[in-house]
């Protein structure tokens, strides 16, 4: 990736007392137009709201809006690096699920045949109080499978879904074909912050909650195990959290080529949900939180996602009396506006204030160009398996609440909706559960769609569902980027979209979002994410390989004393991508320089030390030239020329001791004596070694530099004996050795 | 004057030394190379004419043994003091001084016994420190006591990230794995591992939730000007904890970063339940190192940590100002306090045949491992390092051979508990590291509107501290829920939580009936 580091950086101080303006500017602008890999970055958004009644999505029952409280929008972000690309798209909605993607997909391909389709990745922000898009909704009648033709009320106005979908999809392939339009060069940069929105939701109890006397058994309630959802933290058997809350904000931030910001990605592991009650449209707590950052940083693009969460909630289950006396007390009133108001001005501001600390340092290192990667996998994950005794309970569920008949309208007809929709959701519900053990019986396995990325030493990586967070803990633990963002709700192939994944753990405890309806995967399936994620993530790290190493020109005299003071060394590009045969980054940092003149190479490696518990000690065993000086704390250089069946191979430990011989073809030999120099100085937090290898080393009357392969180890005995390498590349894995160029 | 008008009192000490001394907190002796920011102790005591508290925080590991001496010397000084309203907790920093001696004449410290010092090693005997420890801590709550001046408090709570769950599970038993060592540190884990590599195939998540809630109390004279705060936060304070210099870890930074929104006012730090938490996030270390680079400008950190430290003490600080912004609305300059101390007698964790019999074979075993003797050319440090590890490893397993001991006569242990209330919040104190779902039973079931829990808090007698893990802890296993680290059981901590509880609840009870009056 190619970046630049300003020289002089503003204080955080001086940007806050700033006007919106200088906020935008960032004096991290590149002098020069980067061609291989350079960025471009295109943004379009939209309102997606409509003021007509529509259904709003998101409960058990149907919900008739009667206006827009604020906008529901949505959002594209495109960006290639004219190799691969990605366009993010996000909509203040309940899912991405419905067909919306391949009916988006058509209509961009349609206006745009060469657009890349498949590089969306169409997210829903989760709101419950945005319009239902489905052909049908599920709370009123759904015709696959039903003959539950229970209507809306016809006082009742209502547009029909359809309608909505049809302008919804209009709207959002508009959108994504405008960012590809739009897209110009320019950059980005990322970073994560602590914004505490989301809670866990998932009370766990000592006793199993189904079993309490008088509690509901039927397909809307009759979920509950030792986990209740939402449950109650007074209960003299609540035990605690399921899990945790993850506090992460992941931010992308782009930037025009003229160093000005041109909007955000925020992702934050918490569905937009305070106002899921609501009769009005709303993006919920995003809304405001893009109302606070829009005034102070101007009318950027914003782009929000949602990490796993699909145990997290912004409700906070306890201290909801001290929450109470705090917004009073904060916000001067206890009356709120509209539902859960307050609390999602308490979001926002931690958005907001999350947005602005990571911006000011995160605009430290801009790229404007960057390896990227994106890959769609096609999964087939193991069903949520039902029993025979699920099948059989919802079918007698189903005869029982067939049995119901539907409210009449009269005079209250919202009160009719209420009661009749949510009948016709328990149905649904049982009706899934028959659908599924037909599916079950047939061995049809669940289909879905990954999407992976990355974009220099950021990772993204999306799913169809309400994925708990110990998903999304894994896959950030065992993946080798920097970092990595997570996207829960993004639309796949086909009619699916949302349902819960839970873990194991949770899958045990039961209680809603873990039980047989809201659970179309197996955890196993969860973990096959994990693992495919992981797996696609690993495989970039592997292929992002420079073409090349970038060595200077030697022009001055080199000493080799240990001490890289000469001008070459200090103009030579350093090489810091070191990679432990784990594939992780060392315990240890090493930083290598290269020189080259037209008979030796030079190489410089700072080695630190700065992780060693208690003393330092070095392993110097080896004793002796051609010694095991690879069980010592060491480096080792491998150096051949292209083609060749063998390469040199030689080691310094920390101690000077030289081993140098050749390898090839699994075999090594230590009868070979170099004509190498070199020094190897101690310092408090690091050790360095200047060597110089003449290239008549590799046996040929004059070595030729543009056949140089060169690959580099360093051994650490600090804890246990750790391995890195440049690259991650195996140490005798010749062909795999880099080539040097002169820079 | 007001029925109930508070009264409140603060004062504070440097704890430091620049002697060597012990810095406990590990396995092995850390003998002190000076100060790198001051360990301190604060003292705030509150009135209401009617009943106290004094909270008296101190920068240290633990308080074992520290609670008798200190009433012992506030009544020497002042016989009037009410010595049982001390609440004495400490943060857990692993850079504090150590107070118990050390060395071949080492007694009651976790890592007395026949270990001696190197001869070329200085260490000051632990009991000078602790007699300067004991002089300060009650020359402030004596202080703090005779400084009582009418005054006022706010409170508040706001949301700071500063703990994770430091409780890595793994899909697997992990100690079944090949090569997996087993002693008394490692040999404990099983699907928990505590600070366990996220980035295993098999890491299926942590163990349980964090808690990013900070309780504040401010103080404020009588003419309402902010005069201190009491700092409640779920989590020790313990980055740097390898350090071989003095540290209130990220107290100090803390303590910097607060005074400098509002000038020299006294700081109150106190860990709530944080047993299973600690100040690190564990996996995603990649990109904190490159936020902690861009931001503070620098690759290399001045010391271990350091970076860890800032970011905290910017969070706790903010959120701090924050709550200060609006709690301060509210003043409340009367209210009734009621300070019960609960003589609690909680289930053992009950050492079983098979512990103890594993537990004296691997003594046997230790026994036969001779200390390293003094070598020239030898760091004297290194040598005393290797052989205070040994005498930690006997020592875990003399604990167990004692408790099975013990358990024959009791299956009880028993403890004390502080419960306060002041007005409409409350205090609920323990002797253990907490785990974190025990502190939200008591929040979610007390009848106050913010409780704070005050884990690692003074206790008669020489014990004190200890991991209180819950029943899925005990049953993931893993260092902190091991029976080494176990003194009571979960079903301890069940009981810890319904007793503590029940005497919220009468507390509340109590204003009640008096506001109805």
């Amino acid at each position: 990736m190619k970046k630049r580091m300003p020289f002089l950086l503003l204080s955080c101080a001086f940007l806050l007392a700033g006007s919106a303006c200088s906020f935008l500017k960032s004096e991290n602008v590149p002098q020069e137009k980067k061609k291989e890999n350079a960025l471009k970055i295109g943004w379009a958004s939209a309102d997606i709201s409509t003021t007509e009644p529509v259904l709003i999505a998101g409960q058990f029952h149907a919900r008739i809006s009667k206006g827009v409280l604020d906008p529901v929008t949505a959002t594209a972000l495109w960006m290639d690096n004219g190799k691969d690309a990605v366009c993010f798209v996000s909509a203040d909605l309940v899912s991405a699920g419905s067909g919306m993607l391949d009916e988006v997909s058509a209509l961009v391909k349609k206006r745009i045949p060469s657009f890349p389709v498949e590089k969306i990745i169409l997210s829903g922000t989760h709101t419950h109080a945005a319009p239902v898009f489905a052909a049908q909704s599920s709370v009123v009648s759904r015709e696959e499978h039903n003959g539950d033709l229970y209507k809306v009320p016809t006082s009742l106005k209502t547009v029909k879904s359809g309608e909505y979908r049809k302008f919804l999809f209009g709207k959002l392939s508009d959108i994504i074909c405008k960012a590809y339009e739009n897209r110009k060069e320019g950059g980005f940069a990322y970073g994560y912050g602590s914004a505490q929105v989301g809670h866990n939701r998932r009370a766990v109890y000592k006793d199993d909650f189904s079993k309490r006397k008088g509690v509901k058994k039927d397909p809307l309630h009759g979920v509950h195990g030792h986990a209740v959802m939402y449950g109650n933290t007074k209960d003299r058997m609540f035990y605690g959290f399921e899990g945790g809350a993850d506090p992460t904000a992941n931010f992308l931030f782009t930037f025009d080529m003229a160093g000005t910001l041109t909007g955000a990605l925020i992702n934050v592991s918490c569905p937009a949900q305070h106002s899921s009650r609501l009769e009005m449209l709303s993006a919920d707590y995003w809304h405001n939180a893009r109302a606070m950052i829009r005034k102070k940083y101007g009318n950027i693009f914003l782009l929000p996602q949602c990490g796993a969460a699909g145990d997290t909630a912004p409700v906070q289950l306890y201290y909801n009396r001290a929450r109470a006396r705090r917004d009073r007390l904060k916000y001067g009133r206890t009356k709120q506006y509209y539902q859960d108001e307050l609390h999602r001005i308490q979001s926002a501001e931690k958005i907001s204030d999350a947005f602005d600390e990571v911006y000011a340092w995160a605009k430290k290192e801009i790229f404007f160009s960057a390896d990227m990667r994106h890959e769609v996998r096609d999964l087939e994950l193991p069903l949520r398996k039902l029993e025979k005794a699920d099948r059989d309970f919802a079918v007698s569920e189903l005869e029982r609440l067939n049995k119901i008949p539907f409210v009449p309208e009269g005079d209250k007809p919202e009160k009719a909706l209420w009661t009749n929709s949510r009948l016709v959701s328990s149905r649904n519900r049982s009706r899934a559960i028959i659908a599924r053990w037909k599916l079950q019986q047939e061995k049809v396995p669940y289909r879905t769609q990954i999407h992976v990325l990355h974009i220099g030493d950021l990772a993204f990586a999306s799913n169809q569902f309400e994925l708990y967070q110990d998903y999304q803990h894994r896959i950030q633990g065992r993946s080798p980027f920097a970092q990595t963002v997570l996207i829960q709700l993004a639309g796949v192939k086909g009619p699916y979209g949302g349902t819960y994944l839970a873990t194991k753990r949770s899958v045990e405890n039961k209680g809603y979002g873990s039980e047989r309806f809201s659970n179309r995967v197996s955890w196993e399936g969860g973990d096959r994410i994990v693992d495919e994620t992981v797996s696609i993530l690993e495989k970039f790290k592997k292929e992002s390989v420079p073409a090349f190493l970038p060595a200077g020109k030697r022009t001055g005299k080199i000493r080799i004393d240990g001490v890289l003071d000469e001008e070459d060394w200090k103009k030579a590009e350093e090489l810091t991508k070191f990679v432990s045969s784990a594939g992780d980054p060392p315990t240890e940092r090493t930083f290598v320089k290269l020189l080259l003149d037209e008979k030796n190479l030079y190489i410089g490696i700072k080695a630190m030390t700065e992780n060693f518990p208690g003393k330092r000690v070095f392993k110097e065993d080896a004793g002796k030239r051609d010694g095991a000086v690879w069980q010592d704390d060491s480096v080792e250089i491998m150096l051949g020329l292209s083609g060749r069946r063998t390469h040199n191979h030689y080691m310094l430990n920390t101690a000077g001791v030289l081993y140098d011989g050749k390898a090839g073809g699994g075999k090594f030999d230590s009868s070979f004596t170099s004509r190498l120099e070199s020094c190897v100085k101690k310092y408090p937090d690091c050790y360095v070694a200047e060597i110089r290898i003449p290239l008549a080393d590799l046996g040929e009357e004059k070595g030729k530099a543009e056949e140089l392969r060169l690959n580099l180890v360093r051994n650490s005995s600090f804890i246990q004996m750790e391995s890195s390498s440049l690259y991650g590349i195996r140490a005798h894995d010749f062909p795999k050795f880099l080539p040097l160029k002169i820079r | 004057m007001d029925k109930n008008a508070l009264s409140i009192g603060w004062a504070s000490a440097d704890v430091s030394t620049k002697d060597p001394v012990n810095l406990p907190g590990q396995f092995h002796v850390r003998v002190s190379k000076g100060i790198l920011d001051p360990a301190t102790a604060t003292a705030l005591w509150i009135s209401d004419g009617k009943d106290d508290v004094c909270f008296l925080s101190i920068d240290l590991v633990t308080c074992r043994g520290l609670y008798d001496p200190v009433k012992e010397a506030v009544k020497k000084r002042n016989k009037n003091i009410p010595v049982d309203k001390i609440l004495l907790n400490v943060t857990h920093t692993h850079t504090g001084p150590g107070y118990h001696e050390v060395g071949v004449t080492g007694k009651n410290g976790p890592l007395s016994g026949d270990v001696k010092i190197p001869t070329s090693m200085k260490i000051t005997d632990g009991l000078k420190y602790r007699k300067f420890l004991v002089d300060q801590l009650a020359s402030i709550v004596c202080e703090a006591y005779e400084k009582r001046a009418p005054g006022a408090i706010a409170y508040g709570y706001g949301l700071a990230v500063v703990s994770h769950s430091r409780r890595c599970l793994y899909m697997d038993d992990v100690s079944k794995r090949p090569g997996a060592v087993n002693n008394s540190t490692h040999g404990v884990n099983g699907h928990a591992v505590m600070y366990g590599k996220t980035n295993d195939d098999k890491f299926s998540g942590y163990e349980g939730a964090s808690d990013p809630f900070v309780n504040l109390l401010f103080t404020f004279d009588a003419k309402k000007k902010l005069t201190g705060v009491l700092v409640n936060v779920p989590c020790p304070s313990q980055n740097s904890e390898g350090m071989y210099q003095i540290s209130a870890s990220f107290w100090n930074e803390t303590r910097i970063a607060i005074r400098k929104i509002f000038g020299d006012i006294f700081i109150l730090p106190q860990a709530a339940a944080a047993g299973d938490l600690s100040p690190r996030q564990l996996h995603c270390v990649k990109a904190e190192y490159r936020r902690y680079a861009l931001k503070y400008g620098r690759e290399k950190e001045l010391f271990a940590e350091e970076f860890r430290r800032r970011d905290i003490a910017e969070r706790i600080s903010s959120s701090v100002k924050e709550v200060y912004s609006w709690a301060k609305k509210d003043l409340i300059t009367s209210a009734p306090i009621h300070h019960e101390v609960l003589d609690l007698a909680l289930s053992r964790r009950m050492i079983t045949r098979e512990d103890y019999e594993i537990s004296c074979a691997q003594l046997e075993e230790l026994n036969k491992q001779s200390f390293q003797p003094e070598e020239k050319g030898v760091d004297p440090q290194e040598t005393l390092k290797r052989n205070s590890i040994l005498l930690s490893g006997r020592n875990r397993c003399k604990g167990i051979i004692r408790r099975w001991e013990a358990q024959q006569k009791t299956t009880k242990y028993n403890t004390q508990a502080h419960v306060v209330s002041i007005g409409d919040i409350a205090f609920a104190s323990n002797q253990f590291e907490l785990y974190v779902d025990y502190q939200h039973r008591i929040q979610g079931r007390s009848p106050f509107i913010q409780t704070f829990i005050v884990q690692l808090s003074g206790v008669p007698g020489e014990s004190g501290g200890s991991y209180l893990a819950t029943k899925r802890g005990f049953l993931n296993r893993g260092y902190s829920a091991s029976r080494y680290c176990n003194l009571v059981s979960w079903k301890g901590g069940n009981e810890l939580v319904e007793k503590t509880v029940k005497a919220l609840k009468k507390l509340w009870s109590k204003d009640h009936k008096e506001e109805k009056k």
